[in-house]
C-alpha cells in the first residue's frame, strides 16, 4: 500500500492538532425520555482559544483537573444553559462530567462531557421545550439536536425544531401519547 | 430496484480472481486460523446463506489472516461478543479523545499482508469506496509529514499526543471470518472508520465514518477531490431548488457539526429539511443520486439493498442544510430517513473547510448488523 500512496507533500502548519484549533464546540444532545429531558454536552476546546477557557476548567492552576474541579465548571456551565417546558423554567440537575487529561484537552485532542437532566411530567397531548445556550468562553460553535427515547409507558414525535442562525437556541413541539 | 434475495447476481468485475487470489494466500502462508478465538454462540434469526459475494469476501477476508504472523493474528481477532472492539472506532488519529484503536497496524504490515488487505477492501467495497479509503489514508500520512516538519522547524523532540500518519491505521475482525456466522471487519484510522458487518448474504457498513483531510491532494499523480461527487451532487440539488423549498431546506445558515460520530450509537437524529415529498421528479433522482453518492461506497452487490430501502422510504426522508450556499463543500448537510442518516461536515480548522470534513453513514435500524443478529 505505501507504493500506492504517491502524494505531494507541502508545508501545512495548521496540521499538528486533531481538532478544533480556534473554537469551542458545544455539542447537545437533548434526549427526550419519560419524565425528564436529558442533556449529553460535549465540549472541545480549540487549541488557540484555550487559554479563555482553562481558568474556569482548571482554576488553581496546577495542570491537573480535579474532579472536584470538573464538578465546579459543569455546574458553571448548567448554570448558563436554559431549558424552558411548556413555557415554564426548568433547572439542570447534574448527573456527572468526566475530567479530562489536561494536556490532552489544552492540545485540542479532549473533551469535556456532562450529562445532565431537568425533571418533566409527561401529560398526553402537544408540548414545547426551549432551549438556550448562551455560553461563549471564546468564539464558539453550538449545535443542539433532540432525540427520542420512548418507553412502554409514553411514546413522542416530533412536530417542529427551530434553530437559531447561530446555534444557540432550539426551539421543540412534540406530541406524548400514554400507550 | 428490486428487494434483496438469497441469492444475488455477482455485481463486481472480478470477484472469481480476487478468491483466488485470497485462496493463494490462505494456502501459502500461515495456514487456518486455528489460533484465534472461535465465533461467539449468539442469537441468530434465520441468516439468508451467504451468496457468491460474502463467499469472497470471506476467501479474502481469510487470504489476509493467513497472511498474518500468530502474533499479528491474535491482535486482530476479537471476540464477536465483544462490544468494546465494536464500537472501537473513531475520527480521531490515535490518541485523540476515545480513539485507541487495536488491531494490526498498517505501519507493521509487509507488503504482502498490504496487498492482501487491499484485496480484502475490494471486496467488501466498490471500487470507487476502495480508493477513496485509500485516498484518505494518503491524506493523513500528509499531515504527518506536516506535523513533524512543523515540530522540527519549532526544535520540539517531544512525542505528540496523537498519532498522524498512515502507519496508524488498523485491522481487526470481531468475529471469525465465515459464510455461516456474523463477523464484522474494522478498518480505521484518522477520518475514517470502516465498520463492515457480514451476516449470510447480507453486509452492512453501518456506523462508517468517512472524510478526511486534506481531501483535495494529488494521488498517485492525479488532482483529487476525496468527496467530490456528493459535495457536488449536495450542492446541485441546493441550487435547483425553488425559492420556498431552498427556505425549508435550509435549516441555519450557521455551520452545523457532525451529531452521530463516534460513540454515538443508538441515537436516531429527527427528520429535518426539505422531505422528498415536497420535491419534483427530477428533484427526486437526483436525491437518489446523493444518497448513493456515499452509500456507493459499499461493494454493488450489498448495495443493492441498501438502495431499494431508501428509495421505499423516500417520501419519509429528509434534505436539510446548515451553512453556506457556497463554496461548494463548505456547509454541512443531512441526509435523514428511517434507514439511514448521511452527515456530510466540514471543519472550520485551518481555514478552508472544503478540505476537511467528517462524514457518517448510519442505518438506524441496523447499526452492526443489529436487524440479522443479537448483539450484547
Amino acid at each position: 500500500m505505501r507504493r500506492m500512496i504517491a502524494v505531494l507533500v507541502l508545508g501545512f502548519p495548521g496540521w499538528v492538532s486533531a481538532h478544533p484549533v480556534d473554537e469551542v464546540v458545544q455539542g447537545a444532545y437533548l434526549i427526550l425520555r419519560p419524565n425528564e429531558v436529558k442533556l449529553e454536552l460535549d465540549i472541545a476546546i480549540g487549541t488557540e482559544v484555550a487559554a479563555a477557557l482553562l481558568p474556569a476548567v482548571d482554576p488553581d492552576g496546577d495542570g491537573i483537573i480535579s474532579a472536584a474541579e470538573m464538578q465546579a465548571y459543569a455546574s458553571f456551565v448548567l448554570q448558563q444553559l436554559v431549558i424552558t417546558l411548556d413555557g415554564t423554567k426548568a433547572t439542570w440537575a447534574l448527573v456527572d462530567a468526566a475530567a479530562p487529561d489536561y494536556a490532552m484537552l489544552v492540545s485540542g485532542n479532549a473533551l469535556i462531557k456532562i450529562n445532565a437532566v431537568v425533571a418533566r411530567a409527561d401529560r398526553s397531548g402537544t408540548h414545547v421545550f426551549h432551549y438556550l445556550n448562551p455560553y461563549q468562553p471564546a468564539k464558539t460553535l453550538r449545535i443542539a439536536n433532540v432525540f427520542l427515547q420512548p418507553s412502554e409507558g409514553w411514546q413522542y414525535k416530533i412536530i417542529t425544531q427551530d434553530h437559531s442562525d447561530d446555534g444557540a437556541q432550539m426551539a421543540v413541539s412534540y406530541t406524548a401519547t400514554e400507550r | 430496484m428490486a428487494p434483496k434475495r438469497t441469492r444475488k447476481p455477482i455485481a463486481v468485475v472480478g470477484i472469481a480472481g480476487i478468491a483466488v487470489f485470497a485462496s493463494y494466500f490462505a494456502y501459502f502462508a500461515y495456514g487456518q486460523t486455528a489460533t484465534v478465538p472461535g465465533p461467539v454462540v449468539v442469537s441468530l434469526p434465520q441468516i439468508a446463506p451467504a451468496d457468491r459475494q460474502t463467499t469472497a469476501i470471506v476467501a479474502a477476508a481469510d487470504g489476509f489472516l493467513a497472511s498474518l504472523s500468530d502474533a499479528q493474528k491474535a491482535d486482530a481477532m476479537f471476540e464477536f461478543g465483544d462490544a468494546v472492539q465494536r464500537v472501537n472506532w473513531s475520527n480521531f488519529p490515535l490518541g485523540g479523545p476515545g480513539a485507541n484503536r487495536k488491531g494490526v497496524k498498517l505501519g507493521d504490515m509487509t507488503d504482502l499482508q498490504r496487498a492482501a488487505l487491499t484485496t480484502l477492501l475490494n471486496t467488501v467495497l466498490s471500487p470507487e469506496g476502495a480508493k477513496m479509503g485509500l485516498e484518505q489514508v494518503a491524506a493523513d500520512e500528509m499531515v504527518a509529514t506536516a506535523a513533524a516538519a512543523t515540530a522540527a522547524a519549532a526544535g520540539d523532540t517531544s512525542r505528540p499526543p496523537v498519532s498522524f500518519g498512515s502507519a496508524y491505521y488498523f485491522v481487526s475482525f470481531v468475529g471469525v471470518p465465515s459464510t455461516t456466522a456474523a463477523w464484522m471487519l474494522q478498518f480505521g484510522g484518522h477520518h475514517l472508520a470502516i465498520n463492515a458487518t457480514v451476516v449470510g448474504s447480507n453486509v452492512t457498513l453501518s456506523p462508517s465514518l468517512t472524510g478526511g483531510q486534506p481531501l483535495k491532494l494529488s494521488y498517485n499523480g492525479e488532482q483529487v477531490y476525496i468527496v467530490e461527487k456528493e459535495a457536488v451532487q449536495a450542492a446541485a440539488m441546493l441550487a435547483n431548488f425553488t425559492d420556498d423549498q431552498r427556505k425549508i431546506a435550509i435549516v441555519s445558515t450557521g455551520l452545523g457539526d457532525l451529531v452521530l460520530g463516534p460513540g454515538q450509537d443508538g441515537k436516531t437524529l429527527q427528520p429535518e429539511g426539505l422531505p422528498r415529498n415536497a420535491m419534483n421528479d427530477a428533484q427526486k433522482i437526483q436525491f437518489l443520486g446523493l444518497i448513493q453518492a456515499r452509500l456507493g461506497m459499499l461493494n454493488a452487490d450489498d448495495l443493492t439493498d441498501k438502495m431499494a430501502a431508501a428509495q421505499k422510504n423516500l417520501d419519509q426522508t429528509t434534505f436539510g442544510w446548515w451553512g453556506p450556499q457556497t463554496p461548494i463543500g463548505a456547509a454541512y448537510f443531512r441526509i435523514t430517513g428511517p434507514t439511514l442518516v448521511l452527515e456530510f461536515s466540514p471543519q472550520t480548522n485551518d481555514g478552508d473547510p472544503a478540505d476537511h470534513a467528517h462524514n457518517m453513514y448510519r442505518d438506524p435500524t441496523n447499526e452492526y448488523g443489529a436487524a440479522w443478529v443479537s448483539l450484547k
